[in-house]
C-alpha cells in the first residue's frame, strides 16, 4: 500500500502532502520524515526516529509494537498533542496544528475521560458547545450519537453509573459527534476484558463503516489489529520506527467469522512473528 | 533547570511586597485623597488619620519600630513585655496542646476498639465540628477557675485542650483504619494479640494522620489560647494584651505589633509540628529503605 | 474547629447509598440512643451528686430557659448570624476570586498557595480588635471582616488546588478539541474545583460562626450573642449562658447543613472517578 522506505522519501522532500498517492487513494494524513526526542543532552530519549506514514482516506490503520515503541506518542504528533523534534504532519493539506484548530481530529484515549459531573449526553454535546452549535440542534445531534452506539437508553444517566465499555461507548459518540475527518484511538479498548472488547470491535467497524471515516487506531493486542484494520504498521522500541506494513486482505464486513477464517489466523501468525523480530533485534 | 526553593522564596516574597505595597499605597491613597473616594462626599471604608500612635492605618515600619519602644509612659519596652507575655500564653497551648492529643489519641483508640461506641459517639464529634464550641469559653474559664487549686492559666489551657482533641481524635480513628485489609489479615494469619496489631500495625501506619490531627490542633490551640486570654478575669497573655490594647484607643500601633506577635505564635507552633513530623518520618523512611 | 492547613478534601462522599432504611437505622440508632442515655444520665447525677449549675446545670434547666428566652435569643443568634453569614459571603467570594485570578499565572499561584497555609495557622480571629478599630465595634461590619478574613484563606487554598487538579486526559481532551482558554476554564477547570470548593465551603460555614463569636468577645455589639454569654456569666445566670450556646450551635449546625444541602444538590456526582 505504501512506498518502501526509498521512495517515500523521494517523494516526501518537497511536494505537497495531499498529492501523495497510495494505493487506496488520496492520503489524508502524511506523517514525514518525525522525529521525537524527549529530554536534553545524555538524558535523551530518542521515541520515534524518522517515521513516515501516509494514511488514506476511509481507511482504518492501526500502529502495532511493545510498549515504549512510541506508537502513543506517534498517534499524538499526529493529533498535534505533541510537537515532533523533527519532521512534519499534514492532515488534508493541512498543518496539524491547523487540522487541530479546525477541528478535524476526534480523539478517543484509553481511559473514557468523561466529565464525571456531566449527564452522558452533555458529554456527548461537549465538544459541539466548544465548536458553538446551538442548543437544540446538538441536543439532537448527540441523541443520534448515541443511538449509534446503541446507548440511547443512557442519555440521563452519569458516567459513574455506567461500565468501563459503555464509557468508553460514549467517548466514541464524543469523539465522533463533530464528524472530525479524523479519528485517532490511543488503545480505548485496553482496559477492558477479552469479551467485551470484541464486542467493541464488532460495533466499531460498525460505526466506521456507516460514518465512512479514517481511524488511526493504537493497540497491543495482534488479533485486535487484525480484525479491525485495513493497514497495520508494525513498530519497534527503541528508537521507535516503522518495522514493517502489512496489508490485511480480509473483506470487509467483517463479523464473528472473520475471526474463524484461515486467512485470519495467517495474518496473525505473520504479525506476531514479525513483532518477535522486533523484540530480538 | 530552576532551583525550586529559590524560585518558592522569590514567589512568596513577590507576593508579600505586593501585599505591603497595597497597604501603604491605601495608606498614601487615602491620605491624599481626604479619605473619601474622588469626586464625592462618600467616606473610604478605612478611615487613615496619618499620624501618631492612634493612626489607626499605621506605617509598616512604626508598627516594626513600636518594639523598641516604650510601651506606656516609661519604663518597659513593648517588646520585652510581650516577651513575658508570651511565654505566660506559651505555657497555656503546649499544656493544652499536649493534653488534647493525649486524649484525643485515646478516644480514637477507644473508638476503633468498639463500634458501638464509635457509632454511638462518633457522630457527636463530627457535629462538634460544625459548632462554634469556643462559645463555651467563658463556661469553661469560670467553671474552671471554680477549682481553687488550679491556677487561672489551668482554665485557659483546659479550653485549649478542648480545641486539640476533637481533630486528633477524629484522625486518629481515620489514621487506626489506615493500614491496609491484607496486613491486617497478615497479623491475624500471626494470631497475633490486639497490642501487638494496635503498636506493630495500627498505630505505626497511622502516624501520618496523627500528624494531621496535630497541625490542626497545633492552630487550635494557639486560638483557644487567645479566645480563653479574652474569656478570663485576669487580661494575662498575649490575648489579654490584645484585648486591652484594643480598648485603648491611643495605642493603635501597639494593637498591630501585639497582633503581628499573636500571628507569628501561631505560625512557630504549627512549623513546631511540621518538624517533628519531619524528623519522624524521616526515621520512618530511613526503616523502610 | 481551626482551618485545616492544607487544602481541604473533597467530601467523604456518600458512597452509602447502597444500602436501605435498615442500615441507616443501624448507623443513627447507636447516636440516638447514646444522645438519650447521656442526657438521662446528664440529668440524674447532676441532681443526685448536686452539682451547682456554675460547673454544669441540668439539661431540662436548660432547655427550659431556652424555650423561656426565645426572643432574646432569637435577637442574640440574628446579630452574631448576620455577621457571620455576610463574612461568609463575602470572604468566601473574595477567596474563589482571588483564587480564579492566582490560578492563571504561575508566580501568583506559587506565591499565595505557602502564604494561604501559613495564615490557616495564624489565629486569624485575634484581628477583631483591629476591625473594631477601623468599622467601630458597634458597626457589623468589623464583625463581618474578621469572619470574611477567616474564610478567605481556605477558600483561596482549596480554589486554587481545585483549578489545578483537571485530570491530565481531560486536558489532553480539551486540546485536542481546541477548545479556547474560557471553555477550558467554565467547562473543565471549575467544575473540577467545586467539590475543593465546597469543601472550603463546609470548613468555611464552621469558622464562621466560630469567628463571629469570638468577635463578639472582643467586644461587639450590645445584643450580640458572644456578649450576651459574657453578661449571664458575669450576672451568675449559667443556665441561660448554656441555653445560648446551644442556640449557637444550632444555627451553625443550620448553616453548615444548607452548606452540605446545597453541595449534594450541586455536585450529585460525587468525588468517585
Amino acid at each position: 500500500m505504501i512506498p518502501s522506505d526509498g521512495s517515500t522519501a523521494s517523494t516526501a522532500q518537497n511536494d505537497a502532502p495531499v498529492g501523495a498517492p497510495s494505493d487506496g487513494g488520496e492520503a489524508l494524513v502524511s506523517v514525514r520524515d518525525v522525529t521525537k526526542r524527549f529530554g536534553d543532552g545524555p538524558d535523551a530519549v530518542t521515541a520515534l526516529s524518522d517515521v513516515s506514514i501516509d494514511v488514506p482516506a476511509g481507511s482504518f490503520w492501526s500502529l502495532i509494537g511493545p510498549s515504549g515503541c512510541g506508537k502513543s506518542t506517534l498517534l499524538r504528533v499526529m493529533g498535534d498533542l505533541i510537537q515532533p523534534t523533527d519532521g512534519s504532519v499534514t492532515v488534508g493539506g493541512r498543518t496539524a496544528a491547523e487540522a487541530r484548530r479546525a477541528r478535524d481530529y476526534g480523539m478517543v484515549f484509553q481511559k473514557p475521560t468523561l466529565f464525571n459531573w456531566r449527564t452522558v449526553r452533555r458529554n456527548v454535546e461537549l465538544p459541539l458547545e466548544i465548536v458553538g452549535m446551538g442548543k437544540d440542534e446538538r441536543r439532537k445531534r448527540a441523541e443520534v450519537m448515541l443511538e449509534l452506539v446503541e446507548l440511547g437508553d443512557f442519555a440521563t444517566k452519569r458516567p459513574g453509573q455506567l461500565s468501563g465499555g459503555m464509557q468508553q461507548r460514549v467517548a466514541i459518540a464524543r469523539a465522533l459527534s463533530f464528524e472530525p475527518s479524523l479519528l485517532l484511538m490511543d488503545e480505548p479498548f485496553g482496559a477492558l476484558d477479552e469479551i467485551t472488547r470484541e464486542r467493541m470491535n464488532d460495533e466499531l467497524l460498525r460505526i466506521w463503516q456507516r460514518l465512512q471515516t479514517t481511524v488511526v487506531f493504537v493497540t497491543h493486542s495482534i488479533p485486535e489489529a487484525v480484525f479491525l484494520s485495513s493497514h497495520i504498521i508494525v513498530m519497534s522500541p527503541r528508537p521507535g520506527r516503522v518495522l514493517a506494513e502489512i496489508d490485511v486482505d480480509l473483506p470487509y464486513p467483517r463479523s464473528e467469522d472473520t475471526r474463524e477464517l484461515p486467512r485470519y489466523f495467517e495474518l496473525v501468525t505473520e504479525v506476531r512473528e514479525t513483532l518477535r523480530e522486533a523484540q530480538q533485534l | 533547570m530552576v532551583n525550586k526553593g529559590l524560585r518558592a522564596t522569590l514567589n512568596v516574597t513577590g507576593v508579600l511586597v505586593v501585599l505591603l505595597a497595597l497597604w501603604e499605597g491605601y495608606r498614601a491613597a487615602a491620605l491624599a485623597l481626604g479619605n473619601t473616594w474622588p469626586g464625592t462626599d462618600v467616606a473610604l471604608p478605612i478611615v487613615v488619620r496619618g499620624s501618631g500612635n492612634a493612626d489607626q492605618f499605621p506605617h509598616i515600619w512604626d508598627v516594626a519600630a513600636a518594639f523598641g519602644r516604650p510601651y506606656r509612659g516609661g519604663g518597659e519596652l513593648l517588646s520585652s513585655f510581650l516577651l513575658g507575655e508570651l511565654a505566660y500564653t506559651m505555657r497555656e497551648v503546649a499544656v493544652g496542646f499536649v493534653l488534647g492529643v493525649a486524649l484525643g489519641f485515646l478516644l480514637g483508640v477507644l473508638f476503633r476498639q468498639s463500634s458501638l461506641a464509635e457509632r454511638g459517639l462518633m457522630p457527636y464529634v463530627i457535629a462538634s465540628q460544625t459548632v462554634p464550641f469556643i462559645a463555651f469559653a467563658p463556661i469553661l474559664i469560670v467553671a474552671v477557675n471554680q477549682v481553687e487549686i488550679l491556677p487561672v492559666w489551668m482554665g485557659v489551657a483546659v479550653l485549649s485542650m478542648y480545641l486539640v482533641f476533637f481533630p486528633m481524635t477524629i484522625n486518629t480513628l481515620r489514621g487506626l483504619r489506615a493500614a491496609p485489609a491484607t496486613a491486617e489479615e497478615l497479623m491475624r494469619s500471626y494470631a497475633a494479640s490486639w497490642w501487638t496489631r494496635l503498636w506493630k500495625l495500627r498505630v505505626p501506619a497511622a502516624v501520618p494522620f496523627l500528624f494531621v490531627g496535630m497541625k490542626i490542633g497545633a492552630t487550635a490551640a494557639v486560638v483557644g489560647a487567645i479566645v480563653g486570654e479574652i474569656s478570663a478575669p485576669s487580661s494575662e497573655g498575649i490575648g489579654g494584651a490584645i484585648f486591652a490594647f484594643g480598648r485603648a484607643t491611643n495605642n493603635a500601633v501597639q494593637l498591630f505589633a501585639t497582633t503581628i506577635v499573636a500571628g507569628l505564635l501561631g505560625i512557630a507552633t504549627y512549623l513546631v509540628v511540621v518538624l517533628l513530623e519531619r524528623s519522624v518520618l524521616r526515621v520512618y523512611e530511613g526503616k523502610r529503605s | 474547629m481551626t482551618p485545616s492547613a492544607s487544602a481541604v478534601t473533597p467530601a467523604a462522599s456518600s458512597t452509602g447509598r447502597r444500602s436501605a432504611a435498615q442500615d441507616v437505622a443501624g448507623r443513627t440508632l447507636p447516636a440516638v440512643l447514646t444522645a438519650l442515655l447521656v442526657l438521662v444520665l446528664w440529668e440524674v447525677v447532676v441532681r443526685a451528686v448536686g452539682i451547682r449549675p456554675i460547673f454544669l446545670p441540668t439539661p431540662s434547666s436548660i432547655t427550659a430557659t431556652f424555650f423561656a428566652e426565645i426572643p432574646r435569643l432569637a435577637e442574640a443568634i440574628w446579630t452574631t448570624g448576620r455577621a457571620a453569614i455576610l463574612g461568609f459571603v463575602i470572604g468566601g467570594g473574595a477567596g474563589f476570586v482571588t483564587g480564579a485570578l492566582a490560578a492563571r499565572w504561575r508566580w501568583m499561584r506559587e506565591g499565595l498557595l505557602p502564604m494561604g497555609v501559613a495564615f490557616g495557622a495564624i489565629p486569624i480571629v485575634a484581628t477583631a480588635p483591629i476591625f473594631n478599630l477601623w468599622f467601630s465595634s458597634l458597626s457589623v461590619w468589623s464583625n463581618a471582616a474578621v469572619v470574611a478574613l477567616v474564610v478567605f484563606f481556605p477558600m483561596l487554598v482549596n480554589t486554587i488546588t481545585g483549578l489545578s487538579a483537571t485530570d491530565g486526559g481531560h486536558e489532553e481532551l480539551m486540546r485536542s478539541l481546541a477548545a479556547p482558554r474560557n471553555a477550558v476554564f467554565t467547562k473543565l477547570m471549575v467544575p473540577t474545583s467545586l467539590p475543593f470548593v465546597f469543601g472550603a465551603l463546609r470548613v468555611g460555614a464552621a469558622l464562621a460562626v466560630i469567628a463571629a463569636v469570638v468577635s463578639d468577645f472582643f467586644g461587639g455589639l450590645r445584643s450580640s450573642a458572644g456578649f450576651f454569654i459574657k453578661t449571664l456569666m458575669a450576672t451568675a445566670d449559667y443556665t441561660g449562658a448554656w441555653a445560648t450556646v446551644a442556640a449557637l450551635c444550632l444555627f451553625g449546625l443550620a448553616l453548615y447543613g444548607s452548606v452540605a444541602l446545597a453541595e449534594r444538590t450541586l455536585t450529585p456526582w460525587g468525588d468517585d472517578g
